[in-house]
């Protein structure tokens, strides 16, 4: 093993075990890796920036005679008024040019990548000639339709409108008021899967790290 | 003052020889030269006013206008000066009368009798009273004569003075009925013309006493010219009026003033001065004989006046006292200062004067008056007077008149009238002293006065309406002029209540209009309060006795006690509700609260402590082959299969096809990613798939490098385009144009795009695949969404962490991601369809046990938490 993958496997070691000492508690250890650690982040993301975005992206272009990126620059450098209070309105402009696209495209991804895409598979198993090829068309229906009502009954829980009725408590519909139920058992059982997706992804991490704990000196 | 002229024979001698050189008796300068101005109307340095000189030198009767009976009776006592001779010396006394008893002596000798009251005697007792000449009226008191004179035996030279009298009148002087005050004007004419007869019987006594009737008739003119010279002198009497007289000299002279521009020659008020100093004259004229015979039978006169001066010793005091102002030489020599004088009409009378002054011959008090002015008996009198005042208060002037029963008030006579007639009782005095006949000297017994005095005199009732108070009622009278007073019917008429009540009964109650008396002034009407300042009297000092001299004020009177402030708080019932309230509040802040013992966080630490060994234990276990593993999944997830089946696909990926390769992970993930894509990878590079790394995170480059090295890549099928900014525009940027979005390396290079590695991709649909290492599913899903329509349906596949699955299955079911893989259980699944052996499948067991044992404690940890919640229940429920 070279001296550097063995140095970098020390400090790694050391480190892991650090950050396990948050067994006990919060204690100075785990605080000097944590901040060794955003340290680290920092100045990589502050080199990759530079090398990766301001160098190439925008200097770049205009040494070699693309003179729009200027645009960019100008706009990126009103950004920069935002740290002083007194010219932070010159970077509104580019604020908004920045959230606006942003928003653009988040929302047309996700109409077209998830709202649509989405829709469109809840409706697929509903298919016949699909489920036909699938072999199993009733479990394609049912699944199908599994997944239709889950996703309704998640819709409804989110449905917070209801009439007011005299010398009543404002209360949902009962329809909405059970599919809302239902909804609910539906976001329990993704919450549920997400922790232990959560759960998953720790365990995991613990094992590579022991695992690396373990393996580090096995030469 | 040069020159002085002997009184006797009128010879002018040198100044500052004591006798006269002529008939070698004793010069009176400074009187002899006082009467010589008088004599000769010249003007004296000694009278202040020139204007009174003048006129008096106009109306005075020179000398030689002296009667020649009177020039002969001087020339026969001259002549006889060696021998004194009962005559002689009769004769020098009635020169030595002055004007004021010649007055007297013929109205005593005609002794008026209550059938003569009508006629004659009433008139000269009136003028007695406006002459103010309680001296002559004393003198004419002795009215033992009275009873036997009548108007027949009148001597002729009566007549003869009644015949002048006539002349004068006649002559166009004034009838002395007519003058504004008959009574000044009758005693000059009315006791010459009326009891002759008495007159008569008291020359004869005189002559008797005498041994000789001519000189008395001689005599008799002698003082009848005199009282003829009287009223001609009584010009002379203005000068008597120095400028600083007081106030009832003043009025007096006033008085005097207007009765003598109307009838000069017969003005008593004016003849009492004018008699004193003729009086004085004479007596000063008769004093050297009075002193050279005094052995002669003659001094029975002498004698009566001894006894008068011993009977009306006291009485003489207050007539020396008021002669002070008839002496005109202090008056002037006190150089216009008439404090003197103020003092005599201010002070009481009791001024104590040397006895001398009265017993001496008056020569030897006008010779005092030389110097400087002032004779030694007023000098005497002065520091004698001085600390009268001090001694005894000044009283009201209303109050004495009660000793002083036999004021002027009696006689009808003013303030101012009786003031000139005080002085005429002094002046009397030391007249008396000299040559008095007998019968003036029992003037002083008062017994004889009582009958005349309650029958001429009128009721003091009326005179005390007239005049309430003189100044003369504080100077004292003789005790015989009060004697007689005490015998008037009245004497209690002198107070001041009943002059008021007198005057109150006369005067009518006005009757003013009520528009008048609307008009008065408040302070008028309303009665004015005396302040205590007014009522205050000095105790001591010069000022004692005086009220309201000095202002003061009363210290103690500014000084107010301060106000006293209740310290105690007026509180409403509301205010009190609320202050209780407050204090409640503040009671229960100071309380000590119980606090809850905080629990100790030894058993969490334990606990968790106790949990991360038994994880670590649970993961170690299973690496150190101690425990064995667990059997792994039969059933793989479809999305797992559909994953590998793309990636084994050699249709979809044929060997050294472009794979785009997305790292879109944390650092933190790193372990769990890294471990679940070291199996993809490694196929890649199995299949000499050239790799293009990209990453919308700044470290996913890094992490990038890391992965690939540990996946043991060519780094010559390896472009790593860097990191992507933007996010999901950069994604978008990217899909589209992915030249223009990543131009660059992580080493700073120009992408080789189109070219090496990326020979032939210019777009992403260039790519055979794209693999999104993610562990966030955001990312995964901008990457479908942003970077999935610019495929251009080459598959999109995702290896996530186990979180991260759950959110991208959905894609997977859309179709949007072929294929998923997700954590060490996916990667451990993929390993075994692709029958390779890899990390994941070495940690799945690792894995297993530490999510089991995770599911145990969430499972313990729910079933313990669920126990403790219904044991507190419970306890609250049976609590409550």
């Amino acid at each position: 093993m070279p001296s550097a993958d063995l140095i970098w496997t020390i400090v790694g070691f050391v480190l892991t075990l650090l950050i396990l000492s948050h067994i006990i508690g919060d204690n100075p250890l785990f605080r000097i890796v944590t901040y060794l650690f955003v340290g680290v982040a920092s100045g990589a993301v502050a080199v990759i920036a530079i090398y990766q975005v301001i160098w190439p992206k925008l200097i770049l272009p205009i040494l070699r005679g693309d003179y729009l990126t200027i645009i960019p620059l100008v706009l990126s450098l009103l950004l920069v008024a935002k740290l002083f209070p007194r010219y932070s309105a010159a970077g509104n402009f580019t604020m908004a040019y920045l959230v606006g696209a942003g928003a653009a495209v988040a929302v047309g991804g996700a109409v077209m990548g998830t709202l649509i895409s989405q829709s469109r598979a809840l409706i697929t198993p509903f298919d016949l000639s699909s489920a036909v090829q699938s072999g199993s068309p009733v479990m394609q229906i049912v699944e199908g339709a599994f997944i239709l009502i889950g996703t309704l009954a998640t819709l409804f829980y989110f449905q917070f409108s209801a009439k007011v009725q005299a010398n009543q408590s404002v209360k949902r519909p009962a329809f909405v008021e059970t599919a809302g139920k239902l909804g609910q058992g539906f976001i329990a059982v993704t919450f549920g899967a997400l922790l232990a997706g959560v759960f998953g992804s720790a365990i995991a991490a613990l094992v590579e790290r022991l695992a690396f704990l373990l393996t580090a000196f096995r030469f | 003052m040069a020159d002085i002229r002997c009184s006797h024979c009128l010879t002018l001698n040198s100044a500052g020889s004591e006798t006269c050189k002529n008939c070698g008796r004793p010069l009176l300068d400074e009187s002899a030269g006082w009467l010589d101005n008088l004599r000769d109307g010249s003007d004296s340095s000694a009278w202040s006013e020139p204007e009174t000189n003048a006129k008096a030198g106009d109306d005075a009767q020179p000398a030689e206008e002296i009667p020649d009976w009177l020039q002969r009776i001087r020339q026969r006592s001259q002549e006889e000066q060696g021998q004194p001779q009962p005559f002689e010396s009769a004769d020098q006394a009635e020169d030595a009368l002055p004007d004021w008893l010649q007055n007297l002596t013929p109205a005593s000798s005609t002794e008026p009798s209550a059938e003569t009251e009508d006629t004659g005697d009433a008139n000269w007792l009136q003028s007695l009273r406006g002459a103010e000449q309680p001296s002559a009226l004393e003198a004419d008191a002795p009215g033992e004569p009275l009873d036997a004179g009548t108007a027949d035996e009148t001597p002729d030279w009566l007549r003869n003075m009644q015949n002048w009298q006539e002349d004068t009148q006649a002559q166009g002087a004034v009838p002395a009925a007519e003058q504004p005050i008959d009574e000044f004007a009758q005693p000059a004419s009315e006791p010459l013309a009326s009891p002759q007869e008495e007159d008569q019987d008291w020359l004869a006594k005189l002559a008797a006493q005498t041994g000789s009737a001519l000189p008395v008739e001689d005599a008799g003119a002698d003082w009848l010219a005199n009282l003829e010279g009287g009223g001609e002198s009584s010009a002379v009497v203005p000068p008597i009026q120095p400028s600083g007289v007081t106030d009832w000299l003043g009025k007096l002279d006033e008085g005097d003033e207007a009765e003598k521009e109307a009838a000069p020659a017969a003005e008593p008020p004016f003849n009492l001065p004018e008699e004193t100093t003729s009086g004085s004259a004479f007596s000063w004229e008769s004093e050297p004989s009075a002193a050279e015979s005094a052995a002669a039978p003659e001094n029975e006169s002498i004698d009566w006046l001894h006894e008068f001066q011993h009977q009306e010793a006291p009485a003489q005091e207050p007539a020396l006292e008021a002669q002070a102002p008839e002496e005109p030489e202090p008056v002037n020599a006190a150089a216009d200062i008439p404090n003197w004088l103020g003092s005599l009409a201010t002070q009481e009378p009791q001024e104590t004067i040397p006895a001398e002054g009265m017993g001496e011959p008056s020569g030897e008090a006008f010779e005092l008056p030389a110097q400087e002015g002032m004779p030694d008996w007023l000098q005497n009198y002065t520091p004698a007077e001085t600390p009268a005042p001090a001694e005894e208060p000044i009283l009201p002037i209303s109050e004495e008149p009660q000793e002083e029963t036999f004021s002027w008030q009696s006689l009808g006579m003013s303030a101012a009238e009786s003031a000139p007639a005080a002085e005429e009782a002094t002046e009397a005095a030391p007249f008396a002293a000299s040559d008095l006949p007998e019968w003036l000297g029992q003037s002083g017994s008062s017994t004889p006065q009582y009958a005349f005095d309650q029958d001429l005199i009128p009721p003091a009732e009326p005179a005390s309406q007239l005049q309430p108070a003189t100044p003369f009622a504080q100077t004292g009278l003789p005790d015989w002029l009060d004697e007689s007073g005490l015998a008037l019917p009245a004497p209690e008429a002198t107070g001041d209540e009943q002059l008021t009540e007198g005057s109150d009964e006369n005067l009518e109650a006005a009757d003013l209009p009520s528009w008048l008396q609307s008009m008065r002034p408040i302070e008028m009407v309303a009665p004015k309060a005396v302040s205590a300042e007014e009522k205050k009297t000095e105790k001591a000092g010069p000022l004692a006795g005086l009220s309201g001299v000095l202002p003061s004020e009363d210290l103690i009177g500014q000084y107010i006690k301060p106000p006293l402030y209740s310290v105690k708080l007026r509180v409403s019932e509301k205010q009190r509700v609320h202050a209780s309230l407050i204090e409640s509040l503040i009671s229960e802040e100071s309380q000590p609260q119980t606090v809850s013992a905080e629990r100790s966080e030894a058993p969490q630490r334990v606990l968790r402590f106790l949990v991360a060994a038994i994880l670590i234990l649970a993961v170690l276990l299973p690496m150190l082959n101690f425990l064995p593993a667990l059997p792994a999944a039969s059933i793989l997830p479809q999305e797992l299969i559909a994953f590998e089946t793309t990636l084994s696909d050699e249709a979809v990926l044929p060997r050294g096809s472009a794979v785009l390769l997305a790292l879109e992970y944390e650092p933190g993930l790193s372990g769990e990613m890294q471990t679940a894509s070291e199996a993809v990878i490694r196929q890649l590079a199995e299949n000499d798939t050239r790799l293009t790394v990209i990453s919308t995170s700044p470290t996913g480059p890094i992490l990038a490098e890391s992965l690939l090295a540990k996946a043991g890549v060519d780094p010559a099928f390896v472009v790593n385009l860097g990191y992507l900014a933007g996010g999901s525009t950069g994604l978008q940027s990217f899909g589209l144009a992915p030249v223009q979005a990543a131009p660059a390396t992580l080493q700073g290079q120009l992408a080789p795009w189109n070219s090496g590695t990326l020979a032939g991709v210019t777009r992403l649909s260039d790519f055979s695949a794209v693999v999104v290492l993610t562990d966030d599913p955001d990312k995964g899903r901008n990457w479908v969404e942003q970077v999935q329509p610019a495929l251009g349906g080459k598959p999109l596949l995702m290896v996530s962490s186990a979180q991260a699955a759950p959110l991208l299955l959905p894609y997977y079911n859309s179709g949007q991601v072929q294929g998923i893989l997700s954590g060490i259980t996916g990667a451990a699944g993929y390993e075994a369809l692709t029958q390779s052996i890899g990390t994941a499948s070495l940690l799945r067991g690792s894995y297993q046990y530490g999510m089991l044992l995770t599911a145990l404690l969430i499972l313990l940890g729910s079933l313990i938490t669920g126990i403790i919640t219904s044991i507190s229940r419970s306890k609250a429920e049976k609590e409550a």
